[in-house]
């Protein structure tokens, strides 16, 4: 059964059309992503399903036990309040039944015989009984580990939301999700400031969430690559579906597209040939088939007449413009460091960057990445070291604000300022490829929407003669038809450039070197690395996997050195040493007895319990690093219970012999 | 998924399993038949309910005091003040009393089974949900938990009373004896466990309430109890 349907949904602003007759059904374990141009009605559509906007017309049923999450564009959250208030919403049902429970017992107690100490009594019972089955005593570890997982810190739940960066702000309305658990589940454009082990997280999390249905707003390929089981294309207010991931929706799409192109093109042959026959024969002696031919013509231009597809793209031509080559060395830094209060973000920083260098600074949310790019374009001072522009560098920063639009301009007079010595047919060309089209051009910057605007910035960008770009989050906003305008562009780009993004698809297809920012307990570090993201990516894996092999290693030895130890004479009380009963038992089994065995399992036992109780220890239980310590031992405990009890089998099956 | 191992006992001991479901009757002398192992092994009863675990009005939860007890005593102590501490100690709990034992089972001692206490001292003990409440040892009517009679409270418990409730998947599981109880005492306490059960029946449950029942001691294969009798009685309730 659908856990939302939505049937024959129209929306329209101020006139104009977004939503026409959109039905769509989403199943449990379902996991669609939304896709389409900016401005197709992506969004729309998503908040008509959470219930935030009205359709003009058509139906929307939402299955009555879901629960329902829906994580918006823009964060949702009071900013005065705390991380921890604001991500304990969640559970408002559950503190109000508390809060009930404590009135109840305080009734209880206040009445202590009678029927109103009865009605207390059965109130809080009932109030107990559903506060347990919603796991209300367990609130406060659940929301320990969410948190945990999207990598706050106990000393970030008192901070107020406002002083939160925009991705933390991101990953709260996640914990908020992940805590509530819901039946359906709409994100819109998840991914936007969420750094790259975040995105990795985020991309398990929504897979291990077998039983919900999803729709995903996203405009990063890789992200619906790993999540999306369905992909719905969205564009002029119509939806085509498309099954598999993002991968399969491009190979089926431009199937389908050659498909209905051929389908077009014959239909047209077909068409002009009637047209001739009838002009021809109109008024001659074959009249009369002539006009039969008319009246089926017409019919079928009625009724069946094949449309030319839509989303057909026009072929990418973009150079940029060099102002003139610069010099071989572009960029010298060194020695560079910066620190905001206590928080050291890099230090001792060295680059050496040469002319026709594609450098992708990546690292984790706060690590510095933007503070390194407004140092280099002068923005910032830093604390220390040294930043040193090659001969002939003209620079060009695409931040992520857009300061340097004018607001009351229009798009074509912004696109002209960039290069007054474009041709007008040039431009608008040039804001067709950015999805400005007809009288698109003529709109004021200072009515554009955030991914408008954007689109308006990177135009302007690539307009300017440069040779050198700094960008910071370009692919932030931009659909995918925009990314590959701006990845085409900067593909053919002859000159320097550095930027800093998340998407991974963007920075595989730009980037070939990369600069990782990474902090850690012993204070910020760097390193550059030669190869693209991917490849980074791969190294990393390789370098974990190297490092848990050494580990297991390590242990494995620290184990057989115990294990010596404890056979030592002496060591051990219980060193009476036993007939060894099965080859494949542990040396240090092997050597107990059937008695000494069965005690071992008792005490093994008695330890589990004792850590399982552990857990309900308040001291405990409030801390997350105790908690996931405790849990290590427990696994471990279990481990050497089925150890023993198999040893404890053997020796009893040949002890019977 | 792992293969579960079967020690050779347990193999041996599997090939004893009638095939079909087993009247009580029938069934104890089966188990008590099976080869041993060298400690008392308790003996436990999992029922496998009709209803929907996700609806709060359809949680089954309780207690019930077994004629011939489980075979073991029960640390039991009591959040109770005033004369109701002499007499919780007198019944037999490990501690007794207000704030003192409330500060101490906060600050980590959780050396007990079973907790009681009045109605006047919830308020207080409420505080302590989020150390009790995940063990389940929260102190709750519907258990006979929180009751203003302390005295028989403390008693029943000590003796063995049994609390039950179903878990996420419509299982109830209880310990109702040792393997070395008399045949009469084992089918008795399985008779007044299953007729608790029986009478909770969730109003709101549809269709067969008592689905399956099964009988195990603590290293046995389980035997299959008839249920068809409960199930006729069950719709007669």
């Amino acid at each position: 059964m659908a856990v939302a349907e939505l049937k024959d949904i129209t929306k329209a602003y101020s006139g104009r059309s977004i939503l026409r007759g959109i039905t769509l059904d989403l199943q449990p374990g379902q996991r669609v992503g939304l896709v389409g141009p900016n401005g197709a009605g992506k969004t729309t559509l998503v908040k008509i399903l959470a219930g935030v906007e009205e359709a003009d017309a058509g139906e929307v049923q939402v299955s009555q036990q879901a629960t329902l999450s829906y994580v918006s564009q823009k964060p949702r959250l009071d900013p005065e309040s705390t991380l921890q208030q604001q991500v304990s919403l969640v559970f408002a049902e559950l503190h109000a039944v508390q809060h009930k429970m404590e009135q109840a017992a305080a009734a209880m107690a206040e009445h202590p015989s009678g029927p109103l100490h009865d009605q207390a009594i059965a109130e809080y019972d009932h109030l107990q009984h559903h506060f347990e089955h919603m796991g209300g005593w367990d609130i406060e570890r659940r929301l320990d580990v969410v948190m945990q997982q999207l990598g706050f810190k106990q000393a970030d739940y008192l901070l107020p939301i406002k002083a939160l960066s925009g991705g933390q702000k991101s990953r709260a309305q996640l914990a908020q999700m992940l805590l509530m658990g819901p039946d359906l589940l709409l994100l819109d454009e998840p991914t936007n400031h969420l750094d790259l082990p975040m995105l990795d997280w985020l991309e398990q999390a929504l897979c291990e969430m077998s039983d919900a249905a999803m729709l995903i707003v996203s405009h990063d390929r890789y992200f619906l690559d790993s999540v999306a089981t369905d992909i719905i294309e969205m564009s002029e207010g119509r939806i085509e579906h498309y099954p598999g991931n993002y991968s399969d929706y491009i190979v089926l799409r431009a199937e389908r597209m050659l498909t209905r192109q051929r389908q077009f093109d014959q239909q047209q042959a077909f068409i002009a040939k009637q047209e001739e026959y009838i002009r021809r024969f109109q008024a001659g002696q074959r009249a009369r088939q002539a006009r039969g031919r008319k009246i089926r013509l017409g019919r079928l231009k009625e009724t069946a007449l094949a449309a030319e597809p839509r989303g057909k793209k026009a072929d990418i031509i973009l150079n940029l413009a060099i102002s003139r080559h610069s010099g071989h060395e572009v960029l010298k830094v060194q020695d560079l460091a910066k620190s905001f209060g206590a928080k050291e973000l890099f230090r001792a920083l060295e680059l050496n960057v040469i002319r026709g260098s594609r450098i992708g600074i990546v690292g984790p949310n706060g690590s510095g990445k933007s503070t390194l790019l407004n140092i280099l374009a002068g923005n910032l001072q830093p604390d220390a070291g040294t930043v040193h522009w090659g001969h002939a560098v003209a620079l060009q920063f695409y931040q992520q604000e857009h300061q340097d639009l004018d607001l009351k301009k229009n798009i074509f007079q912004e696109l002209r300022a960039a290069r007054p010595t474009a041709s007008e047919q040039d431009l608008r060309d040039l804001a067709a490829l950015f999805q400005f089209r007809g009288d698109d051009i003529e709109k004021p910057v200072g009515v554009l929407s955030g991914g408008e605007k954007a689109r308006v910035a990177m135009a302007k960008l690539l307009l300017k003669p440069t040779n050198t770009i700094l960008m910071d989050e370009p692919t932030n906003h931009l659909d995918m038809d925009t990314c590959r305008v701006v990845e085409a562009a900067l593909d053919s780009y002859d000159g320097t450039l550095i930027l800093v993004s998340h998407d991974r698809y963007f920075l595989d297809s730009v980037c070939d070197q990369l600069l990782v920012l990474e902090p850690g307990d012993q204070g910020p570090a760097w390193r550059l690395f030669d190869g693209s993201y991917s490849e980074y990516l791969d190294f990393k894996r390789a370098e974990k996997a190297k490092a848990s092999a050494q580990e297991r290693q390590r242990r494995e030895k620290d184990n057989i050195a115990k294990q010596r130890g404890s056979s030592a004479p002496g060591a051990v009380k219980a060193s009476t040493p036993a007939k060894p009963t099965a080859k494949k038992l542990p040396l240090h089994l092997q050597k107990l007895t059937l008695d000494q065995t069965e005690k071992l399992v008792h005490h093994l036992e008695d330890e589990l319990k004792l850590r399982e109780e552990s857990f309900g220890d308040a001291a405990i239980a409030s801390d997350r690093k105790r908690v996931a310590e405790v849990t290590h031992q427990c696994e471990d405990l279990r481990k050497k219970i089925s150890e023993t009890m198999a040893a404890w089998e053997a020796k009893a099956a040949e002890s019977a012999r | 998924m792992a293969v579960k191992f079967r020690g050779k006992r347990y193999k041996e001991n599997a090939k004893l399993v009638p095939t079909g479901a087993l009247t009580v009757e029938k069934a104890i002398p089966v188990l008590k038949g099976f080869k041993k192992t060298k400690f008392d092994e308790s003996v436990n009863l999992v029922v496998h309910l009709g209803i929907d675990p996700k609806q709060a009005d359809q949680m089954v939860r309780g207690s019930v005091s077994l004629p011939k007890g489980i075979g073991k005593t029960r640390k039991v102590i009591a959040f109770v003040q005033g004369a109701n501490v002499d007499l919780a100690k007198n019944a037999g709990a490990a501690e007794a009393g207000a704030e003192d034992l409330i500060k101490k089972v906060s600050d980590g001692w959780l050396d007990f089974d079973v907790a009681i206490a009045t109605p006047d001292m919830m308020t207080k003990v409420s505080r302590l949900g989020k150390v009790l409440g995940p063990q389940g040892k929260m102190p709750s009517p519907k258990a006979g938990t929180v009751t203003a009679d302390v005295a028989t409270a403390v008693r029943e418990y000590i003796a063995g009373k049994v609390e039950f409730r179903n878990d996420a998947g419509g299982n109830i599981h209880a310990v109702v004896g040792k393997a070395s109880f008399a045949e009469g005492d084992l089918a008795a306490n399985v008779h007044a466990f299953l007729e608790t059960i029986r009478r909770l029946k969730p109003p709101t449950a549809k269709g067969l309430y008592i689905k399956k029942v099964t009988l195990h001691s603590t290293m046995s294969p389980g035997l299959q109890l008839d249920t068809s009798h409960l199930d006729a009685e069950t719709v007669e309730a």
